[in-house]
């Protein structure tokens, strides 16, 4: 898939994630969220949007040292969502990627995450995707594109 | 299906109440893993019920990201008050069943609720 931006923008928001706690996972999705509905108010794109950095901040919260943090860069017509970590990163990406497969922790199953689905439901989602990993940390890069109408709800 | 048809038919407990009382939920999904809910994305803007046992308060975030209006808790769960607070602040309706999740998801689909539609975009 072509990475081009196809606007400019200088709409860009930090969001920083605490690693190791697992009790506010979803809450920089939620500010997200509401952030960008002054932009895309259509109900239908900003699901797919939460639900992306929703597991994105899960990534973040469950599996690094020291957490992470979340850049959103507003377009006119998407949203590209960077998501960054110093580690320690994944040992096996194709394993990563694969549905089911996760290394989270057992107290992290018991608030209902580290299924193992999370980067699949970004890739499903997303319109792009990139991922790339090392001991160093990892970078996931994803774009959601808002191919209606904004002004429709 | 109303809220208060939804607890007649579970023998269930409104423990929050502020939020769309007058709802007409369409739709159920069950689950305790957020991301099998979070997959759900692509139903219809029909109201739907998020049935689980997971009480804390990332049940009340995958909520208001997915638009659901209301929570359904089985097997008689204690809910943290935090999680009660979060979805009073955002008026997402906590429901509580002393069901299990099984017998809860019968009663309401015999009753003729319908399970969310999905697909794999």
């Amino acid at each position: 898939m072509e990475n081009t931006l196809s606007n400019s923008t200088d709409k860009v928001f930090l969001y920083e994630v605490i690693g190791a706690q697992f009790d506010t996972i979803g809450s920089k999705a939620l500010a997200v969220k509401k952030m960008l509905h002054d932009y895309f108010p259509k109900s239908d794109y900003l699901r797919r949007l939460g639900v992306c950095v929703f597991e994105a901040e899960a990534n973040l919260a469950i599996h690094t040292v020291h957490g992470g943090s979340i850049e959103v860069m507003v377009f006119s017509d998407r949203v590209r969502i960077t998501a960054k970590d110093d580690g320690p990163g994944m040992k096996d990406m194709k394993k990563a990627l694969t549905p089911g497969f996760s290394t989270a922790p057992e107290t992290a199953r018991q608030l209902g995450f580290g299924g193992g689905v999370g980067l699949n439901n970004i890739k499903r989602f997303a319109d792009y995707f990139y991922i790339e990993s090392s001991k160093k940390g990892t970078t996931l890069v994803f774009e959601v594109w808002n191919d209606d109408d904004p002004t429709t709800h | 299906m109303k809220i208060d048809e939804i607890c007649e038919i579970t023998n269930a407990e409104i423990l929050q109440p502020i939020g769309r009382r007058d709802v007409d939920i369409r739709y159920a999904f069950a689950a305790d893993l957020m991301s099998d809910t979070l997959f759900i994305i692509m139903r219809d803007d029909e109201p739907l019920l998020l049935i689980t046992g997971v009480t804390n308060t990332s049940v009340v975030r995958t909520a208001i990201i997915l638009d659901i209006p209301a929570i359904m808790i089985v097997r008689g769960k204690q809910v943290p008050e935090q999680t009660l607070e979060l979805a009073k602040e955002n008026e997402i309706l906590v429901l509580r069943s002393s069901n299990i999740m099984f017998v809860t998801c019968g009663l309401l689909y015999k009753a003729g609720l319908e399970g969310s539609p999905w697909k794999i975009r």
